[in-house]
């Protein structure tokens, strides 16, 4: 049976240690609309790889601090 | 420049609301063309009976359908900074007008921008419409396989693509919404 992965993301976390960084400002540096930075970070859209780079060089960590790659636990989702 | 303003609680955003207009006026413009074209057949006139009669018409909801979609967006393009400067004014009443320009001018160049998510999100969207008007061109065609006048056929094609270009919108403003993926 194949496992189910999800995407998942430390950007909130990220733009509060930045100074509490706005979407607005996380957006014009990465060059893409706020409501593409609020998609990312409620988990309704994942990405390019590009774009995911840029997110990561922004707040200056790896891009594995930012984004990770998890498994998702479908107890959680049977009940 | 600091940014003052943390926008997560501006809940419904630029694309979403072009949209919203967008679509508003191709429904407008849809039913205003049902209901002249029901109008029309129920008059009986012989004009009514002519394929002649009918091209110009589509034409004319064409023409009107471009300008109003002109106009809408012109509009739109007045209403929403100035909606977005009184929500930051009542929000921030300390902020200068400067300050207060400045935010606005950054939040709509941020707003307006077509990134990778717009993208994906109109080639779905378009996908769905010309799905639907691809569907009713095929219906049609067996509209004159069932010996069905041309005139329905023009109206069958006129209207599926009407319809195809409203569910596009529709189709924008759900991805919006609710989020998009890759596969």
């Amino acid at each position: 049976m194949h496992k189910k992965y999800e995407i998942t993301n430390q950007i909130r976390t990220l733009r509060f240690f930045s100074n509490e960084m706005s979407q607005l400002t996380l957006a014009e540096l990465t060059g893409v609309s706020r409501q593409t930075i609020n998609a990312i970070e409620l988990g309704k859209y994942t990405p390019s790889l590009d774009l995911a780079y840029k997110i990561a060089h922004v707040f200056q960590v790896p891009i594995d601090e930012v984004f990770q790659y998890k498994e998702v636990n479908d107890e959680n989702t049977r009940k | 420049m600091s940014v003052i303003v943390n926008k997560e609680d501006l809940k419904m955003t630029y694309h979403e609301k072009r949209m919203i207009v967008t679509s508003f006026i191709g429904i407008a413009v849809s039913i205003s063309y049902i209901i002249f074209a029901i109008t029309t057949y129920q008059s009986g006139s012989a004009q009514s009976l002519t394929l002649r009669f009918w091209a110009e018409w589509i034409l004319i909801f064409i023409g009107i359908g471009v300008v109003a979609m002109i106009i809408g967006t012109i509009l739109f393009s007045i209403i929403y900074p100035i909606t977005i400067s009184i929500k930051l004014k009542l929000e921030h009443k300390d902020m200068t007008d400067d300050e207060l320009k400045k935010q606005v001018e950054s939040m709509i160049k941020t707003d307006m921008v077509e990134d990778e998510m717009g993208k994906l999100i109109e080639l779905k969207s378009m996908r769905i419409g010309f799905a639907f008007a691809g569907v009713g061109f095929v219906l049609s065609l067996i509209s004159l396989l069932l010996n069905y006048s041309p005139i329905v056929m023009i109206h069958i094609i006129f209207l599926s693509f009407s319809i195809g270009s409203v569910l596009e919108g529709l189709a924008s403003l759900y991805y919006y919404k609710k989020g998009i993926r890759h596969a």
